[in-house]
């Protein structure tokens, strides 16, 4: 069998799988098993969705600021700590089980600190989303600063390769396949503390718009908003995957 | 190396003692408002008379909540450890349901799990159920992931030595399949046990009235500051204890 027929195979069977939980879900709530206050049914939602976009634009809008804005500082600030970690033996001593230890913290918990010092509003769901973001861009800058193989330096050195070009054509090719996961693992992870800020909070975001449908016990709206946001993370993630793979298509393995 | 390891561990405590040298006189000096950093002695004082006394104005039996908060997670963490296993080792076995699933389950995962609490809420209420569902699907995946990675690795001619010898499934699992993936579902345990930590407290904090999240967010709508940072501090330790048996689990199986 090609390698072509069987990725159609398995994309076959995944909508299938995908199709049948859809399927059971509109039977579930069509046949009155469940609750149609409890829970929406999807052809509802779908035919719902385009209203809900237009009415939530805004959000989905804000969402996607809130989540870029954090997510470009945690790329500055995370490679700065992972460069500093990865150049400086001291330093990584000093730093690295703080940063380890503060990435296994569960951050919700700082949260209470953020909504105080940030206050309610833009600001704080920025900033815990980038306080998100940071660890794991971090911790794959320094894992890729140890994949830089030094006889790849040294040869390059030998060849009289210095300063910026060493960097620009050595050093950074080889942290790439570190840098690009460290983005993907940080992109999701901003997403999660901007979405956790903008439910705690509810001042704006889908965030918002979900619990206070719940709030307001509007479950049609609700499934909608939890929709959208669902399928904003996974268009991202999955650009964020594609992204990956064709940056590093060229290398050799 | 031995030299080595005292001096990070020199130059790291000196970082905290920097910070909290650093916290002290911020405090102090007013530089940062009292209303946001409280003195170390004030937030030491609040943290001892929420463990020595239990029971604090506004927030009732501190030590009730903790044991709700506790009992959540650790419903989450064996719900979501052996779903989790057991999808894993399920996936892990067979190619082809693998190559259908795993795809589906990475894009999932992309997903902020908190999103789907609400319907938790809206189904189960604002109990401990609700909390017990978010923390058990956010720790069902990282198990998963984890198991799932395990099984793969194994040299699969180990398993048909092992057929080959006449041994059963059940002797396949237990000698050649789980002692070789046990390493990645320690590590797979300690993440699903983080995944249900965090969930459990989200949850607390988005809506409850109980637990340590709704500690943890009510003495910030109270402002009453020192006792915030002082559930803060018990919320790290309760972490930082987990996270430790953990490393420890993890060094153990290693070794063996």
């Amino acid at each position: 069998m090609t390698a072509r027929a069987s990725k159609g195979i398995t994309l076959f069977w995944q909508i299938i799988v995908v199709a049948s939980v859809i399927a059971g879900w509109e039977l579930l709530v069509r046949s009155g098993a469940v609750n149609p206050i409890l829970l929406a049914s999807p052809s509802s939602i779908a035919f719902g969705l385009p209203n809900l976009f237009a009415a939530t634009y805004n959000d989905l809008a804000l969402t996607l600021f809130e989540l870029f804005t954090g997510f470009a500082l945690s790329i500055i600030v995370g490679v700065i700590i992972g460069l500093v970690m990865g150049t400086s033996d001291d330093l990584r001593g000093a730093l690295f089980p703080y940063v380890t230890n503060v990435y296994a913290l569960p951050k919700i918990i700082l949260f209470p600190l953020f909504l105080l010092i940030f206050g309610f509003g833009l600001n704080l769901n920025i900033m815990f989303g980038f306080f998100h973001g940071i660890f794991p861009i971090a911790l794959n800058t320094l894992a890729g600063m140890k994949q830089v193989k030094r006889s790849l330096i040294y040869a390059a050195m030998s060849m009289g390769v210095s300063g910026r070009a060493l960097y620009a054509k050595v050093i950074i090719p080889s942290m790439m396949p570190s840098l690009l996961t460290g983005f993907r693992l940080g992109l999701i992870s901003t997403l999660v503390g901007v979405v956790v800020a903008e439910e705690l909070v509810a001042t704006g975001g889908m965030g918002a718009v979900i619990i206070d449908a719940a709030v307001a016990f509007e479950p049609a709206k609700m499934y909608g908003a939890i929709a959208l946001t669902a399928i904003m993370a996974v268009v991202v993630n999955q650009i964020m995957m594609s992204l990956q793979s064709k940056l590093d298509s060229w290398r050799v393995r | 190396m031995k030299t080595g390891k005292l001096r990070d561990l020199l130059q790291s405590t000196s970082i905290l003692i920097g910070a909290l040298v650093l916290w002290e006189v911020a405090s102090a000096t007013h530089l940062v408002k009292p209303l946001l950093l409280p003195s170390i002695p004030d937030t030491f004082s609040a943290l001892a008379e929420i463990l020595i006394n239990g029971n604090i104005q506004a927030f009732g039996n501190v030590y009730g909540h903790l044991a709700i908060t506790i009992y959540e997670i650790c419903v989450a963490f064996a719900i979501g450890a052996s779903t989790g296993f057991v999808v894993g080792v399920i996936l892990g076995r067979s190619r082809s349901l693998a190559r259908i699933f795993e795809p589906l389950f990475t894009a999932f995962y992309a997903i902020p799990m908190i999103v789907f609490y609400p319907i938790m809420f809206l189904f189960l209420g604002i109990g401990s159920a609700s909390k017990i569902a978010l923390g058990t699907v956010m720790a069902f995946f990282p198990m998963l992931v984890n198991t799932l990675a395990g099984v793969n690795q194994i040299d699969e001619e180990y398993v048909l030595l092992a057929q080959s010898m006449g041994a059963t499934r059940s002797q396949i699992a237990s000698k050649v399949i789980f002692p070789a993936a046990i390493g990645a579902i320690v590590v797979g345990l300690r993440f699903c046990a983080a995944g249900a930590l965090i969930g459990v407290l989200v949850s607390e904090m988005t809506a409850s009235q109980a637990g340590l999240g709704f500690l943890l967010i009510y003495s910030a709508d109270l402002f009453r500051i020192p006792e915030l940072y002082a559930f803060i501090i018990i919320a790290m330790l309760i972490t930082i204890g987990v996270n430790k048996a953990f490393s420890i689990m993890q060094k153990r199986v290693s070794e063996s």
